[in-house]
């Protein structure tokens, strides 16, 4: 099908009145980002010195992720974040603070920590990701049911007696409110605005300082009160839930695509072993008997024009041959 | 509010039974709108740059639009409800091609024994075996009435496979259980993977009968119905929760949609949602009213013919709200029997294999690289001795592995043991936390692994790749209080309630899942992995972790109106000219994926309608 006749089908109204509303919306979110200065990112990135000179000695991003012969759908389920045509500028902070910036820095980096020859949540930007992620106005980066009544959790028989009558929650067994998955009142953006400053009274609970200042020996004892849901000086989000946000973010950021501003020069597909965005592999290669390919990002991954009537630019099968329709209509 | 121009059928939802049923009509000449609450999208230009796991396997773009609409849950009558905020347990789809472009396209045929339910276990074992409280009964047609049906819809649209019985006679390395077909697969199986081969060879070592999946992904480039040469699959490794970017994976946008579109009757208009289906006063459907959503302008669509091929629990919604004098509970309930038979399944992974120093390439291929067993499905083995009807499907070694999804739930280094069930704790669990999360501040992370630090780094490049599961597909069975109806408290942006799911697993279900995953735990065993992790009790259900899109039944079909909503072309009894398709129609749910079933009836339901109903429409079809 032509694009003619796709947009007859839809009508052709509909697809520009929709590129156009979801183009407002997008615009209007730029205002809304909290941002921190320009220079404030420059003491977080490590890929990012003035000086070619005191550039470390490590693996180098791509010199751009300009996308190659790239046509991408946009604004198609407008709850969800278009795939990015380009890694986002780093050494910007769109939501956190330098502060904050820093704590999720140190905090990742101990989930998942590295060096400069062996790359981590720090030196792939893990940061940088969650920093973007956190930006979009939505708040949420997946489409989320937001309409009142929340839940509310209480021990014992029966909830409190107050509660009867009271339509303004829903009351739920504590034991069984993990059933129902995500309930919270709170988006991203809360959890993460109150749960760093958690980590911080946590930290000079315990040690006398912020978490960014401790030892790496101390924020490890920091990270495994919070995973064993056991660091005081947390309400919500609670020291467990708030783990469990950075590890899922930090596992996001490691092996998503490094459009989305993680995963530096693709260090977490190198990690493990993963060769990102291809198009297409060989019987031979799932077999194991090819040699194992590179990791490639998706702005790197050329375009073509598959389900177009069969020509030249149909991609051929990789085993096999043409099949010709075998019942009567 | 705008009135159409009258239509002779319309469709709600413009997904594959809905496209398989307009491609039928509109050749023989009637006139056809889908009206679809999502947007257009066809391999050329939508799918062809979609590699990113994050937009769609986490951030689940293509699935309904949950600012939007949801479904409320609660796991019995007694308990309260709440909304499913975020994307957990299914996945319904959203734009044309429905759920049927993001599935995995593994495509079955239910064995004959799945179509006479109640009457094949009353005659083995007797009536008081069935557990109490279920609502299990037959299917009002036979396989046999149904066989040319799934021939005809397997070569339309290229079904790749090995055959295990052709007319009755057996065929070396297939599902020798399965019910005889007419012809064999029209293609040969896909690829299979590293871990299907070690499967195979543990299971066949076992005494048992493994075979390749059977999908609805073309192993070779091969035409469809469309008459467009489609390609065979690159085994690119984002398949599940995407759309195929060189149409490999069928789906509605590769055949059946551009077939009706060439006849020139066929018209859909995207993101159109349907409210009600508006009936006179002879209780006769008169057509539907629904909401342009880019717009909001609301509009009449009449029509001679209304066919509700939206998912199963949109399809249920829409009957439960189309109240008038003359179907005051809403259409196709007058006798209160729409939302009932809501089932489930066991779609769960009892045991992980890891294989140190392995490199599966899992992240390669799509899920059907697996190979399966049925020697524990449905009725094929002798439940005179268990303490449980039903069975499963047993499944490993597909791929698609994407990391930003499988590094959370890696199996952490000191917690699985060689050969033991490990510590257990009170679910019988070993390698698994003391506690899951609470969910309901992180979601669908709750219980997803918690080990971290340089453990976690080593871990991950170490056996990342070196991960093999057993996964079983098990049947559900519907219960009296188990269902679907309109939520009391939470609406929709359209201001109607959201639909309420009554669901938790039963006694039934414990056992089979206990009997399964010690059979899962067997072979795991044969395949000698460095470690395992096996889980080996079935926890309550829960909303927040993925399990399968396999909802099924709330309008089931069946033989007498009394115990059904439709007959067996999913006519509805009380409002004949309303045909519901898909799995709503379903009694109880198999331990097979559902999709190549409904595709077939949506073809006999196509040939009822085009030959036989407009001779003598708004009769019921015998």
């Amino acid at each position: 099908m032509d694009e003619k006749e796709r947009r007859q089908m839809v009508g052709a109204e509909k697809l520009d009145e929709k590129r156009l509303s979801r183009r407002r919306l997008l615009q209007s979110t730029g205002a809304l980002i909290v941002t921190a200065g320009v220079t404030a990112g420059c003491e977080i990135d490590p890929f990012r010195s003035e000086s070619e000179a005191s550039r470390p000695l490590r693996p180098q991003p791509p010199p751009q992720f300009v996308p190659r012969r790239v046509r991408v759908v946009e604004g198609q389920y407008p709850s969800v974040p278009d795939t990015p045509t380009a890694r986002p500028e780093t050494g910007i902070l769109r939501f956190f603070t330098l502060h904050e910036a820093q704590t999720v820095e140190a905090i990742t980096a101990r989930l998942l920590p590295g060096t400069p020859e062996d790359p981590g949540a720090r030196e792939a930007g893990v940061v940088n990701y969650i920093d973007n992620m956190l930006a979009y106005a939505n708040p949420f980066a997946e489409a989320t049911y937001r309409e009142a009544p929340f839940a509310e959790t209480y021990v014992g028989e029966r909830p409190p007696s107050a509660a009867e009558g009271d339509f303004s929650v829903v009351w739920i067994d504590h034991e069984e409110v993990e059933r129902y998955g995500y309930q919270s009142t709170l988006g991203p953006r809360d959890v993460y605005r109150t749960g760093l400053r958690s980590v911080d009274r946590h930290a000079n609970q315990a040690f006398g300082a912020d978490f960014i200042s401790l030892s790496e020996d101390q924020q490890d004892q920091v990270v495994t009160a919070m995973a064993d849901g056991e660091a005081t000086g947390f309400e919500h989000p609670g020291s467990e839930e708030f783990f469990h946000v950075l590890r899922r973010h930090t596992c996001e950021a490691m092996f998503s695509d490094p459009v989305y501003g993680g995963n530096r020069d693709m260090v977490g597909w190198r990690l493990i072993g993963y060769p990102g965005a291809q198009r297409a592999y060989t019987e031979a290669y799932v077999r194991g008997q090819t040699e194992e390919e590179l990791p490639q990002s998706i702005a790197d991954l050329n375009h073509f024009h598959p389900g177009e009537p069969a020509n030249e630019h149909v991609i051929l099968p990789v085993s096999g041959t043409r099949h010709a329709h075998g019942a009567e209509d | 509010m705008a009135r159409q121009r009258k239509v002779d059928v319309v469709t709600v939802g413009a997904g594959w039974t809905a496209a398989i049923l307009a491609w039928h009509l509109t050749k023989a000449g009637h006139s056809v709108v889908s009206l679809e609450q999502g947007p257009a999208r066809f391999a050329t230009p939508d799918f062809e740059h979609n590699h990113d796991s994050l937009r769609y396997s986490i951030r689940k773009a293509m699935m309904v639009d949950l600012t939007k609409e949801t479904w409320s849950w609660r796991p019995n009558p007694r308990a309260p409800s709440l909304p499913i905020r975020q994307f957990g347990s299914f996945h319904p789809g959203n734009g044309i091609g429905g759920a049927g472009i993001h599935w995995a396209a593994q495509t079955w045929r239910f064995y004959p024994s799945d179509m006479r339910y109640r009457s094949h276990h009353v005659e083995r074992y007797g009536a008081d075996r069935i557990p109490e409280g279920s609502t299990i009964q037959d299917w009002p047609l036979t396989y046999e009435e149904l066989e040319p049906y799934y021939t005809r819809m397997e070569y339309d649209i290229g079904i790749s496979g090995q055959a295990g019985n052709i007319n009755g006679e057996l065929l070396p390395g297939g599902n020798p259980y399965e019910g005889a077909r007419s012809a064999p697969y029209p293609l040969p199986p896909l690829v299979r993977s590293q871990g299907a081969d070690m499967f195979a060879e543990a299971t066949a070592g076992l005494g048992y009968n493994p075979f390749p999946q059977p999908a609805a992904i073309l192993s070779q480039a091969y035409r469809g119905v469309s008459g467009k040469e489609r390609s065979g699959c690159l085994l690119c490794g984002f398949c599940t929760r995407f759309g195929c970017e060189v149409d490999a994976k069928a789906s509605a946008v590769t055949d059946h949609i551009p077939a009706a579109l060439q006849t020139g009757m066929y018209e859909i208009r995207t993101e159109s949602k349907v409210h009600r289906v508006n009936t006179g006063p002879d209780g006769l459907a008169t057509g539907v009213t629904y909401t342009d959503t880019l717009t909001g302008e609301v509009h009449e669509q009449p029509a001679d013919v209304v066919i509700l091929s939206a998912f199963p629990l949109s399809n249920v919604k829409l009957m439960l709200l189309s109240r008038s004098s003359e179907h005051p509970n809403g259409v196709g309930n007058d006798r209160e029997k729409v939302g009932k038979n809501y089932s489930y399944q066991l779609n769960l992974g009892p045991v992980t294999g890891i294989f140190e120093g392995r490199r599966f390439r899992s992240y390669t291929g799509n899920s059907c690289m697996q190979n399966v067993i049925h020697d524990f499905n449905a009725d094929n083995f002798d439940h005179s001795d268990l303490d449980f009807i039903g069975g499963a499907s047993i499944t490993a070694g597909g791929g698609e592995n994407a990391p930003v999804v499988s590094a959370l739930s890696l199996p952490a280094l000191d917690q699985a043991q060689f050969g033991s069930g490990g510590d257990s704790d009170g679910n019988g669990n070993s390698g698994t936390r003391k506690r899951p999360p609470v969910a309901g501040e992180v979601g669908s992370l709750a219980g997803q692994g918690s080990e971290w630090g340089q453990a976690w780094k080593e871990n991950l490049r170490r056996n990342w790749d070196g991960i093999l599961g057993i996964g079983i597909q098990g049947e559900s069975l519907p219960y009296e209080d188990q269902f679907m109806d309109l939520d009391p408290t939470y609406k929709d942006a359209w201001g109607d309630p959201i639909l309420r799911i009554t669901f938790d697993f039963h006694e039934n279900d414990r056992r089979l899942y206990r009997y399964m995953a010690q059979r899962c735990l067997e072979i795991m065993r044969e395949m000698n992995p460095s470690r395992l992790v096996v889980t080996e009790e079935l926890s309550p259900y829960n909303v927040h972790s993925y399990q399968s899109t396999h909802n099924t039944g709330g309008a089931i079909m069946g033989a007498d109106p009394g115990d059904s909503v439709t007959n067996k072309y999913g006519q509805v009894w009380d409002t004949p000219n309303v045909f519901v398709t898909g799995a709503t129609l379903y009694p109880q749910n198999p331990g097979m994926n559902p999709t190549g079933p409904l595709l077939a009836l949506a073809y006999m339901t196509g040939d009822a309608l085009t030959t036989r109903y407009f001779r003598n429409p708004r009769e019921l079809l015998v």
